[in-house]
C-alpha cells in the first residue's frame, strides 16, 4: 500500500499520525493524577476519530441551514390503535386539519373529548377506574399530540385532569365517572368561561366611543369583548388584520359584520398604512409564558412592534390557564410547523414583553412582567 | 413637419402607457422618460434654453398628470431640466470669454464685426441642443449601468451572510444577488408579499436558486420570528425622499422596523432616478392603493359589501429605519440625502 503513495501524500501521512500522537500526549498531560494511561489513549485515539466524523456529520448540518425552521418536527401520520376512542381520534384529525383551531376552542374539545373517553371507559377486571384510567388516558393523549403538538392550555387541563384522578381513586367506577364529569364541566367554566366573562368586563373599560381597536387573527375573548362593548352601545370601529395561510381574520370579520360592527379588513402587510387610525390594539394569546413574552399567532410580534413604534397600547387578552411555566427566548426553540404548508411556515411567534402594554386575566389586569408572580400563587393554592 | 407630428404622437403613445400602467418599474419609465425627451429635444424648434425649459416642464407636468404615483417620470425631467441651465450657463460663460478674447486679442482686428445676432443665437441653439441630448445619453448609460451601485454593495456582503429581502419585484436587487454570487456565498429569504407579490416572490426565488444561491421564501408574518437570523435587511424602493425616507413596495415598512428592533443593518439600493425632490409632508398622498379584489376574492361578494377593505400598494419609511443609501455614486447616510438631491436638481424645478 505504502508503494502507492506519492511523496506528497506519504508525507502529509505522517505528518497526520504525528498531529494524532501529539493530540493523544497533550490530553495526558492536561489530565494529571486522572484515569489510567490505557484509558487515557482510548480517550485520545476516540477524539481523533471524532474530529473525523464532525467533518462527515457537518455536510448534511449545512445542506438545510438556510431554512430557518429546519429544526422542527414534521408531522407524523396519525394511527390509531385498539382502544383509542373514536372522539380522540376525530379531534387529533381535526386539529391537524387546523378544523379545531385556536387554544381556547382546542382545550375545550380536547376535555369535552376526554369527557366521553371516561363516560366509555371500562376498567379491565381486577382494578378500578381510579387506578387504571390514568395510563388509558396517557395512550388518548398521546394520539392527540400526534395530530397537533398539545397548546399550553391543553397541557396545563391534562395536568389539573391527572391531578384530579387521585381524589376519585377510592371512588367505585360509576361514581367517578360521574364525578370526573363534572369536575370536567367546572373546569371548562371556571378556568375559561368565566375567566372568559371576567376578562371581557376588564377589557371593555378600555373601548371609548369613537376609538378603533386593531386585532390581529381570531381570539375568542377579543370576540367577545368587542361583542360586549357593542352591546352597551359603544359606537367604535374594528381593523381585522389577517395573514395567509390560515386566514383566521377572516372569521373575526365575518363575525364582527354579524352584530354590524364597523369593520375593516387588512392583510399584516397593510398594518403600517392603517396604523396611525389605531387607538387600541388588542389581542388574544396562544400562551404566555413565564418571562413575560406573548406567544401566540405568528405575526403577532410584527403587530405589537409597529403599535409600540407608534405609542399604541397594546393589550393582551389572556385567561390564566394559558399561562406556561416556560422560559421562551425566541421562535425557534419551540413551535409548530404549519401542516400541509410551506417549509417555513410556523404557527407562532414570540412577542417581546416591552411591547405589551398589559396582560389582562380573569384574577387582574399586570404587567406582562408579573406573570411568575400568578404562576406562584396558582402553585403555592394547589399544595 | 413630420418630425413635430411624430414627437406628438410618441408623447401621446407614452402618456398613455403610463395611464394604463402597462409601463411600470421605475427603471423601465425612467429610461423611457429619457428617451422620449431626448427626441422631444432634438425635434422641438425652442430659440433660447428658456423656451426649451418651459416646453420641457410642461411635457413633465402632463406625464405626472398621467401617472402621479410614478415619480421617476418627474425625477428624470428635473436631473434633464437642470443640465439644460448647467449647460446654458457654461455657453454664456464660453461666450464671454470668447468675446473677450476677440476683443483683447489680435485676432479680433482680423475678423469681419457684427456677425448677426440671429445666426450666433442659432448657433447658441445648436451648440445647445447637441450638449443637452448629449448629457441625456450619458443619462441613460447611468440608468442602464448599475455597475457602481453593485461594486459599492457587494463590499458590504460578506461570506455566509442570510439577507432578508421584503422586494421580490426589484430587477436591480436580483441583478445585485446574481452579481454577489459570482463572488460570496450567502443565503436570500425573500417574503411573500402577500397579496401583490406573491408570484414575483416565486420568480425571485426561482431565479436565485437557479444561479446556485440558497434562497427561501418567506410568508410575511414569520419575519420578526426569524430576524435574529437574518443578518441584513436589503430593500429597493421605488423613491427616494429628500429627507431620506423612501416610498417602497407594500410589505417593507414591518421587516424593516423588525431590523431596526433587532439592530440589523438595512441597506437600501436605489439609481440615482430614483432620487426624487419631495418631502414626505403628505404621505397619504404618496401611497398608491390598489385592488382590494386581491385581500377578499370579488367571489366573496357578501362580505365584501360589508367590509372595509384595503390593499396599500406602498409604504413610506422614514429615514430612522434605514442604514444606508446606495446610489450609483456610493452609499450615503439617510440624513444626507438632501445634499445629493440638491446636486441632481435645480430647486427651481420643484414644481413644474
Amino acid at each position: 500500500m505504502s508503494k502507492d503513495l506519492t511523496p506528497a501524500q506519504a508525507k502529509a501521512l505522517k505528518k497526520q499520525q504525528k498531529q494524532a500522537q501529539r493530540a493523544a500526549r497533550k490530553e495526558q498531560g492536561g489530565n494529571v493524577g486522572g484515569a489510567p494511561q490505557a484509558s487515557q489513549q482510548q480517550h485520545g485515539s476516540r477524539k481523533h476519530t471524532a474530529v473525523g466524523n464532525v467533518g462527515q456529520s457537518s455536510a448534511p448540518e449545512t445542506a438545510a441551514p438556510d431554512r430557518p425552521f429546519a429544526h422542527l418536527d414534521q408531522h407524523k401520520p396519525i394511527v390509531s390503535a385498539a382502544d383509542i376512542h373514536p372522539a380522540i381520534l376525530n379531534l387529533a384529525l381535526q386539529m391537524r386539519r387546523c378544523n379545531v383551531l385556536g387554544s381556547t376552542q382546542r382545550c375545550v374539545a380536547m376535555m369535552e373529548a376526554f369527557s366521553k373517553v371516561i363516560e366509555d371507559y371500562q376498567s379491565p377486571p381486577g382494578t378500578t377506574l381510579g387506578r387504571s384510567l390514568a395510563a388509558h388516558l396517557s395512550r388518548q393523549i398521546e394520539v392527540l399530540k400526534v395530530g397537533r403538538a398539545l397548546s399550553v392550555s391543553q397541557g396545563n387541563a391534562i395536568r389539573w385532569l391527572k391531578q384530579h384522578l387521585s381524589a376519585v381513586l377510592d371512588f367505585k367506577d360509576v361514581a367517578a365517572k360521574e364525578e370526573l364529569q363534572l369536575a370536567i364541566k367546572s373546569f371548562v367554566r371556571e378556568r375559561l368561561e368565566v375567566a372568559a366573562k371576567v376578562i371581557v368586563k376588564s377589557a371593555g373599560t378600555h373601548i371609548r366611543n369613537g376609538d378603533t381597536v386593531l386585532t390581529f387573527g381570531h381570539s375568542s375573548v377579543v370576540y367577545q369583548t368587542l361583542a360586549a362593548a357593542r352591546k352597551e352601545g359603544k359606537e367604535f370601529s374594528v381593523i381585522c388584520v389577517d395573514t395567509p395561510p390560515l386566514f383566521e381574520g377572516k372569521r373575526s370579520a365575518v363575525e364582527l359584520v354579524e352584530l354590524e360592527i364597523p369593520t375593516s379588513y387588512i392583510l399584516i402587510s397593510a398594518v403600517p398604512y392603517l396604523l396611525d387610525t389605531v387607538t387600541t390594539v388588542m389581542v388574544g394569546a396562544h400562551a404566555m409564558v413565564s418571562n413575560g413574552h406573548l406567544y401566540s399567532r405568528v405575526g403577532t410580534s410584527l403587530v405589537a412592534m409597529a403599535a409600540f413604534d407608534r405609542n399604541i397600547p397594546m393589550l393582551v387578552l389572556c385567561e390564566t390557564l394559558k399561562f406556561s411555566e416556560r422560559i421562551q427566548l425566541d421562535a425557534f426553540s419551540v413551535n409548530e410547523m404549519i401542516p400541509g404548508e410551506g417549509p417555513n411556515s410556523v404557527f407562532y411567534d414570540l412577542t417581546d414583553s416591552k411591547y405589551i402594554s398589559k396582560v389582562i386575566t380573569e384574577v387582574g389586569a399586570l404587567p406582562a412582567s408579573s406573570v411568575p408572580v400568578i404562576l406562584r400563587e396558582y402553585k403555592t393554592q394547589q399544595v | 413637419m413630420s418630425a413635430k407630428g411624430d414627437i406628438n404622437v410618441q408623447i401621446a403613445a407614452f402618456t398613455a402607457q403610463l395611464q394604463r400602467r402597462e409601463i411600470s418599474g421605475s427603471r423601465a419609465v425612467a429610461l423611457a422618460t429619457a428617451h422620449l425627451i431626448s427626441r422631444f429635444v432634438s425635434s422641438r424648434r425652442w430659440p433660447t434654453a428658456d423656451d426649451l425649459i418651459n416646453q420641457v416642464k410642461r411635457l413633465g407636468r402632463e406625464l405626472e398628470k398621467a401617472q402621479p404615483h410614478e415619480l421617476a417620470c418627474g425625477n428624470i425631467i428635473r436631473r434633464i431640466l437642470k443640465s439644460i441651465r448647467t449647460v446654458d450657463e457654461t455657453v454664456e460663460l464660453v461666450e464671454a470669454v470668447d468675446d473677450r478674447e476677440r476683443r483683447s486679442s489680435m485676432f479680433g482686428i482680423l475678423s469681419v464685426p457684427g456677425s448677426g445676432d440671429k445666426s450666433t443665437d442659432h448657433m447658441r441653439s445648436r451648440d445647445l441642443k447637441a450638449a443637452v441630448i448629449e448629457d441625456i445619453q450619458v443619462l441613460i448609460e447611468e440608468i442602464g449601468n448599475e455597475e457602481p451601485l453593485q461594486r459599492v454593495g457587494t463590499e458590504m456582503i460578506n461570506d455566509n451572510e442570510v439577507i432578508l429581502t421584503p422586494c421580490p419585484r426589484s430587477v436591480t436587487l436580483l441583478d445585485f444577488f446574481l452579481k454577489v454570487a459570482q463572488k460570496r456565498s450567502f443565503t436570500v429569504l425573500v417574503t411573500e408579499c402577500y397579496p401583490n407579490g406573491v408570484e414575483d416572490a416565486k420568480m425571485f426565488a426561482e431565479r436565485l436558486t437557479k444561479a446556485g444561491i440558497r434562497t427561501e421564501i418567506l410568508p410575511d408574518a414569520t419575519v420578526n420570528a426569524v430576524m435574529s437570523k437574518v443578518s441584513k435587511v436589503i430593500i429597493s424602493p421605488r423613491t427616494v425622499l429628500a429627507n431620506g425616507g423612501v416610498i417602497a413596495s407594500s410589505g417593507m415598512a414591518l421587516p424593516c422596523l423588525a431590523a431596526k428592533n433587532f439592530n440589523k443593518p438595512v441597506l437600501v439600493f436605489a439609481g440615482s432616478y430614483k432620487l426624487s425632490l419631495l418631502y414626505p409632508f403628505d404621505v397619504e398622498r404618496l401611497i398608491e392603493v390598489g385592488n382590494s379584489g386581491k385581500v377578499i376574492d370579488f367571489a366573496d361578494a357578501d362580505l365584501m359589501d360589508k367590509l372595509e377593505v384595503t390593499n396599500p400598494l406602498c409604504d413610506y419609511l422614514g429615514p430612522e429605519l434605514l442604514d444606508i443609501i446606495i446610489t450609483t455614486d456610493g452609499g450615503h447616510p439617510p440624513n444626507f440625502m438632501y445634499r445629493i438631491v440638491l446636486d441632481n436638481y435645480s430647486t427651481q424645478d420643484q414644481i413644474l
